[in-house]
């Protein structure tokens, strides 16, 4: 697991024991001078693909919109990272990282638009409701991963209800149930951009909620 | 980094939080699958070039799979917004009961308004006493119908019974002995006594 300390004008990352210094132009060093070798490097992406795994997936998750293209799109991104660790610069790793992961899932998102067979699939799992039950399953798989914990969820329950009902009623109609905006509008006899308003409003007063900024801070990880 | 440069960030900082928000809800709406191919497109290009999008889209699809996770496992199996209304339950339900207290004494107020003016009509016409009597017992009946309480109930469903009685119409021998005082005062044998009469006897 890399450990990182910043000093002035440098970045220190300790490896395996040994401690690298990356000055401003990238050049990384250990203690005796000398550059990197690829392995070193290598090593560098494989613990930080380890330690960033559970981000990485999530948000691969949140591009493709699938548990199983998420995580064959992180199997090739780890692939392509180590692959081209060479030109990782410590400071910006996590960044590369989820660039590679970017990448990797565009890729999949145009495969996916080649093939016409898919698509008469994905037509199917709509007319049949799977790709409803696809979506719960997608959250438990973020479940599982510890992304969102039990005491996350409870927190949010509590957030939620704090709300303005309007609010939790648009949150929940689109989040749960999977509603679009204009089907909510229709429901609740409210303009559209009135439904779009309550769903930002809402979502905004969710992040700023005390006890949910621990939880989306920590996603903002350097 | 100078002091000028940290103060130049700081401002920029302050004025792209517009920005932020923005990007926190394209974001969102990008998980959500909101926006159009174009718009996709665009945003995707701009996740390459910024990654703090990349977080942003990270941070919406952690809350989303919260808030989903979160309606899914709400302790009943009522929605948030069903809880939310149960919560605020007993304020709703106190006005209700309140506005029947206030019918019922409304009502009571109208039936002493009532049993004041048959009073008064008494004094001054002595008659109708008794379809007063019975104008009384039938606004309480009225009364007793609206009235909750159990207790009320059953005194005044006594009252009723013993106005609606056969001893009821049967006059008492006071008033009949007020009555023959009254008619032989009228009929000159007894001179009336009037309260100036009495001005010596105290």
């Amino acid at each position: 697991m890399p450990n990182f300390r910043a000093s002035y004008g440098h970045t220190q990352l300790l490896v395996g024991g040994n401690l690298l210094t990356q000055d401003d132009e990238n050049r990384c060093e250990d203690e005796s001078g000398l550059q990197q070798t690829p392995d070193v490097m290598r090593s560098m992406v494989e613990d930080s693909c380890v330690q960033w795994e559970s981000d990485l997936k999530v948000f691969l998750l949140g591009v493709l919109k699938n548990r199983d293209l998420a995580e064959d799109a992180f199997q090739k991104m780890v692939i392509r990272a180590i692959e081209s660790a060479q030109t990782a610069r410590v400071a910006t790793l996590r960044g590369w990282l989820f660039r590679i992961a970017l990448n990797e899932a565009r890729q999949f998102i145009r495969e996916q638009k080649r093939d016409t067979n898919h698509r008469a699939k994905i037509a199917e799992q709509v007319a049949s409701g799977h790709l409803e039950g696809q979506a719960r399953s997608n959250t438990r798989w973020a479940l599982s991963y510890g992304v969102v914990n039990e005491e996350t969820i409870q927190a949010i329950q509590r957030s939620l209800v704090r709300l303005p009902v309007e609010q939790q009623e648009v949150i929940r109609r689109r989040i749960y149930g999977d509603q679009t905006f204009a089907e909510i509008a229709e429901h609740m006899q409210q303009p559209l951009g009135t439904v779009l308003t309550w769903m930002r409003r809402g979502l905004l007063r969710l992040k700023e909620d005390s006890q949910l900024r621990a939880f989306v801070d920590d996603s903002y990880r350097p | 980094m100078n002091n000028n440069e940290m103060n130049m960030r700081q401002d920029r900082t302050s004025a792209s939080q517009p920005e932020i928000d923005d990007a926190q809800w394209s974001a969102m709406q990008y998980v959500l699958g909101e926006l159009s191919d174009e718009q996709t497109e665009l945003f995707e290009s701009a996740m390459a070039d910024d990654v703090t999008l990349c977080e942003a889209v990270l941070a919406a699809t952690q809350l989303t799979c919260g808030i989903a996770l979160a309606c899914k496992t709400q302790p009943s199996t009522q929605p948030v917004i069903a809880s939310v209304t149960m919560i605020a339950a007993p304020v709703a339900f106190r006005r209700p009961t309140f506005a029947r207290f206030g019918v019922f004494a409304a009502s009571a107020a109208m039936v002493l308004a009532v049993l004041a003016v048959g009073t008064l009509q008494t004094r001054q016409g002595g008659g109708d006493l008794l379809a007063i009597e019975d104008a009384t017992a039938d606004a309480l009946a009225l009364l007793l119908h609206d009235a909750e309480s159990n207790d009320m109930n059953t005194e005044l469903e006594e009252l009723v019974a013993s106005d609606d009685s056969v001893s009821s119409l049967v006059a008492p021998e006071w008033l009949l002995t007020a009555v023959d005082l009254d008619a032989a005062a009228a009929s000159e044998d007894h001179p009336a006594i009037g309260p100036n009469d009495e001005a010596g006897v105290y």
